[in-house]
C-alpha cells in the first residue's frame, strides 16, 4: 500500500486529500480512549473534553463562536441540513417564504435537497452565472430585491468543486443580510481561500477535503437562527444533528484545520507556482482550460480536451499512475456529464471531454512531471481514434 | 502476453474467465458494460447484468483479482442498436434476438473498438465457445465444449476481424466445472444464479414491455381461411410457434391444439392453425455475416435457429447478400427475424437474418 502511494501520481486533492501527520496522530490517539461525550461519568466527561476542546479549536480558526459549531458526518449532511433545515424553519414562521435562490453549479449537495423541497411547495431559483462559473452579482442581487419577502434562503458556494471558481461569497452574505435573508455558504473546497469568511448565516465545511479524516464535517448555524432537523434521536449537537459523537474524528479534525491553517500560506504560494505549472502542461497538451477569466483557487483546474472522451483518458492516465477524475457525480459508476459544464454553457459531448486537476498538501513538481511525461501521448492516441458511445 | 479487458457482468463465467486470463498471464483490465440508462438498485428475477448490484459483483470480482476496473457507459448505444432494433423488429412482426445485436453492435464492436483504441489488443468474456488458429492464420470459431452451454450462437454475427480480438477462456470447460473452479478461487459469485431472458426487460413479461413500448394495436385474430376468431391489442404479443395466451375461447374444430401460424403487420391479423402449419422447410435470409471468406455456391451444412436449439442439416446456398437454406428435415415454429447460424461440423461458418419461410424444401437458384 505504501509502496503504491509513493509511486502513483494524485491530481484528486478536490475528491479526498492526504491525511496530515497531526490528525492521524489526534485520530489514533482518541481510538484508543473510550467514553460517549454524553455520558455523564467520568470517562463520558473526559471525551465531553476532547470534543468541546476540538470545537473550541476550529471555531476559534473559523472566527465564530464555539456554541454555533454543529459537527455533522460531513459536507454533505452539513449541505442537507442548512438547506432542508432552514428553508422549512423558514416557511413554518412564514407561510409566504418559499423561495429558494441557488446556483445551478452548487454541488449536488446543496442542490438536491434544494430541488427535493418542490414537493413540499417551494419554488427554486437559479440565480445566473457567467461562462467562467462566476455569479452576476448585479443579476442576483435584482432577484434577491424583487423576491425579498419570499425568499427562505439563498445558497451559493465559496469555492466550486469541480472548476474551481471562488465566488463573490461576502458580497452575497451582505446583499441577504441586508434583507434579513438566511445565506447558506457551502465551504467544503475553501480552505486554500480562507481569508474574509463570509458573514453568511450558515456555513459548510468537510473535514477529509484538508488532511482531516473522512466522515466528519460541520455546520456553522448561529444559536438565533431556527432550524427544522432532519433527523432524529439522541438530540446531540442542541438537537440538530443525533448521534454519538464521534470523539477521534472530530479531533482529527481539529488537528487538521489547525495543521492547513499552519500551512496555508505557504501552501498557497507553493500550489500557485504548481499549478500554473500543471496549466502549461494542459494547454501545451491542446487543453482548454475552464473558468479562466473568473477568480479561481489554484487546487483545482478544470481543462477540456476537444476530440478525447474523458473516461479513456482517466484509463489511460490510471495506468501510468496518474489518477485524475471528472468531478462529476458517478453514481451507477457510469459518469454524467458535468451538470456544472453545463451550466457554463457546455453541451453534453463537451462536458464529456472535461477533466478536474486538483492538488492538495502533498503535490509535488514531480507529480507534475509525471503527468507531463504521460499526458501528451495519451490525448494524441485519442484524438486519432474514432469510437462513439 | 497481451494486453486484455475482461468484460466482467457480474456472473460467474466471465469472473472466471478473467481469472485465467490473468492466470495465462495478461495484463488484464476489467469493464462493467453500464447498458442501462437508468440501472436498478438490485438484481431482480432472472436478470444478471444490469443492475447496480451487478456492477458491485464485477467490481469486487475485479478487486479479488487485482486488476483495475472500470463501468464504461454504452447505455446510449445500446439504446439506439438492441432495443430500438427490437422494438422495430416486433413492430414489423418478427422476432429478433437482442443478445446476437448486443455481440454483434457491443460487445465486439463498440467495446472492441474502444479497447483497440486505448492500446489494448483482445477482448475477453466468459462466453461458452472456442477459437482455434488455423495453420494459414485464420481463426475458426467452434461450439464449446460444454455442448449443454454452448454460445456459439449468439456469436455467430462475429466477423474474421472481431475473432481475432477475442478471447474465450471457458470453451473447453464445462459449467460444473466453473463453478467449482470459481469457488475454488474464493470468487464471491460462484453460486450465483444464471442470468437468463432478456436483461432489459425486468420481470421477464416480454409482451407487457412490448405494449408498453409501443402502445395496443387492436386486431383480428383469425384461422388460416380468414375467420374472425378472436381479437388482441396488438401483433407484437404473439410470437409464430406460440400456443399458450391466445385466449380463443372455443377449442380448434379438430381440437388439436392451435398455435399462431402468421402475424402480418400490415393488418394487425394474427393467424393462428394446427401444428402441421407451423411445419418449415425452406429459409430466405438476409443480412449475412461471415467468419471467414464468404461462401459462395450451394454446399451441406448444418444450421440451428435458436439459441439452445437443435442443429438440423441442411443446404445452403448464399448469392450475394442472400441465403437459401433448404432443411433436410422439417423444423416446426420458425418466425422472420430469427437467425440462423450455419455449422461445419462445429465450426461457425456464420450466420444470417431470417426474412421469410416456406414449407417447400426448394429454394430459387
Amino acid at each position: 500500500m505504501r509502496e503504491w502511494r509513493s509511486m502513483s501520481h494524485y491530481f484528486d486533492h478536490a475528491a479526498t486529500t492526504v491525511m496530515r501527520p497531526a490528525a492521524i496522530q489526534a485520530w489514533v490517539d482518541h481510538a484508543q480512549q473510550w467514553g460517549n461525550p454524553s455520558s455523564i461519568h467520568g470517562a463520558g466527561r473526559q471525551a465531553r473534553k476532547v470534543v468541546e476542546d476540538s470545537r473550541d479549536t476550529i471555531a476559534d480558526l473559523l472566527g465564530v463562536d464555539p456554541f454555533d459549531l454543529v459537527f455533522t458526518s460531513g459536507g454533505t449532511e452539513a449541505d442537507n441540513l442548512a438547506v432542508l433545515g432552514v428553508a422549512r424553519a423558514r416557511k413554518a414562521a412564514d407561510p409566504a417564504r418559499t423561495v429558494i435562490l441557488i446556483s445551478p453549479t452548487e454541488h449536488h449537495a446543496v442542490l438536491d435537497p434544494a430541488l427535493s423541497l418542490v414537493e413540499e411547495g417551494f419554488t427554486i431559483l437559479e440565480g445566473p452565472v457567467d461562462a467562467d462559473g462566476l455569479v452576476d452579482l448585479d443579476a442576483w442581487a435584482a432577484l434577491i430585491g424583487e423576491h425579498r419577502r419570499r425568499l427562505a434562503l439563498v445558497a451559493c458556494m465559496w469555492v466550486n468543486n469541480e472548476v474551481g471558481t471562488i465566488q463573490p461569497v461576502a458580497a452575497l452574505a451582505d446583499l441577504c443580510a441586508a434583507e434579513s435573508i438566511p445565506f447558506h455558504c457551502d465551504a467544503v473546497q475553501a480552505h486554500l481561500v480562507w481569508e474574509d469568511p463570509p458573514s453568511s448565516t450558515t456555513l459548510a465545511l468537510s473535514a477529509h477535503k484538508f488532511g482531516g479524516p473522512m466522515g466528519i464535517g460541520a455546520l456553522v448555524v448561529p444559536r438565533t437562527l431556527s432550524v427544522s432537523p432532519t433527523s432524529f434521536g439522541g438530540g446531540q449537537e442542541r438537537k440538530l444533528r443525533s448521534g454519538t459523537v464521534p470523539v477521534p474524528l472530530i479531533a482529527s479534525f481539529a488537528q487538521a484545520m489547525v495543521a492547513a491553517r499552519q500551512d496555508r500560506d505557504r501552501d498557497l504560494a507553493r500550489l500557485t507556482e504548481v499549478s500554473r505549472r500543471v496549466e502549461s502542461v494542459l494547454t501545451s497538451a491542446g487543453a482548454q482550460i475552464v473558468g479562466q477569466g473568473a477568480p479561481r483557487t489554484p487546487a483545482i483546474t478544470y481543462a477540456l480536451f476537444p476530440g478525447c472522451a474523458n473516461q479513456d483518458l482517466i484509463v489511460l492516465l490510471d495506468a501510468a499512475e496518474v489518477h485524475v477524475s471528472t468531478g462529476s457525480a458517478c453514481a451507477a459508476g457510469i459518469p454524467q456529464p458535468s451538470h456544472v459544464l453545463c451550466a457554463l454553457g457546455s453541451s453534453d459531448a463537451e462536458a464529456r471531454t472535461g477533466l478536474r486537476f486538483s492538488l492538495g498538501w502533498t503535490t509535488t513538481q514531480e507529480d507534475v512531471d509525471a503527468l507531463a511525461s504521460v499526458l501528451p501521448a495519451a490525448v494524441d492516441r485519442l484524438r486519432g481514434t474514432s469510437w462513439r458511445a | 502476453m497481451a494486453r486484455v479487458i475482461a468484460a466482467l457482468s457480474g456472473g460467474v463465467d466471465s469472473a472466471v474467465a478473467a481469472a485465467r486470463a490473468v492466470e495465462e498471464g495478461h495484463e488484464v483490465t476489467g469493464i462493467h458494460l453500464g447498458l442501462s440508462r437508468d440501472p436498478q438498485a438490485h438484481r431482480t428475477g432472472s436478470r444478471g447484468c444490469c443492475s447496480l448490484e451487478d456492477a458491485n459483483d464485477a467490481r469486487r470480482v475485479a478487486d479479488h483479482l487485482g486488476i483495475p476496473f472500470y463501468v464504461w457507459d454504452f447505455s446510449e448505444l445500446f439504446l439506439q442498436k438492441v432495443i430500438g432494433n427490437f422494438l422495430s423488429e416486433y413492430a414489423r412482426g418478427r422476432t429478433p434476438n437482442p443478445c446476437l445485436r448486443c455481440n454483434e453492435t457491443i460487445k465486439f464492436a463498440a467495446l472492441c473498438d474502444r479497447a483497440l483504441s486505448l492500446g489494448f489488443d483482445a477482448v475477453a468474456t466468459g462466453h461458452y465457445a472456442r477459437l482455434a488458429a488455423r495453420a494459414d492464420g485464420v481463426i475458426e470459431l467452434h461450439r464449446g465444449l460444454d455442448l449443454a452451454k454452448d454460445q456459439s450462437y449468439v456469436l455467430g454475427v462475429l466477423t474474421q476481424d472481431q475473432l481475432r480480438h477475442s478471447l474465450f477462456p471457458l470453451g473447453d470447460s464445462r459449467k460444473d466445472d466453473i463453478r467449482a473452479e470459481a469457488r475454488r478461487r474464493g470468487i464471491r459469485v460462484a453460486d450465483k444464479p444464471d442470468s437468463f431472458d432478456i436483461c432489459f426487460i425486468p420481470d421477464g413479461d416480454t409482451a407487457g414491455y412490448l405494449h408498453d413500448k409501443l402502445g395496443d394495436r387492436p386486431g383480428d385474430i383469425t384461422d388460416e381461411s380468414g375467420t374472425v376468431l378472436g381479437h388482441h391489442l396488438g401483433i407484437v404479443g404473439y410470437t409464430i410457434g406460440q400456443r399458450k395466451g391466445l385466449h380463443l375461447g372455443a377449442p380448434a374444430p379438430d381440437g388439436k391444439p392451435r398455435y399462431v401460424v402468421g402475424v402480418d403487420p400490415a393488418t394487425d391479423t394474427v393467424v393462428v392453425g394446427g401444428r402441421e402449419s407451423l411445419r418449415v422447410q425452406g429459409l430466405h435470409c438476409v443480412d449475412p455475416l461471415w467468419c471467414d471468406q464468404t461462401p459462395t455456391g450451394e454446399f451441406q451444412a448444418t444450421v440451428q435457429l435458436r439459441a439452445h436449439a437443435k442443429e438440423v442439416p441442411a443446404s445452403v446456398r448464399v448469392v450475394d447478400d442472400e441465403v437459401w437454406i433448404s432443411l433436410d428435415e422439417p423444423a416446426f415454429g420458425i418466425a422472420p427475424g430469427q437467425t440462423a447460424v450455419v455449422y461445419d461440423g462445429t465450426r461457425v461458418v456464420g450466420s444470417a437474418t431470417i426474412d421469410s419461410t416456406s414449407r417447400a424444401a426448394s429454394a430459387p437458384a
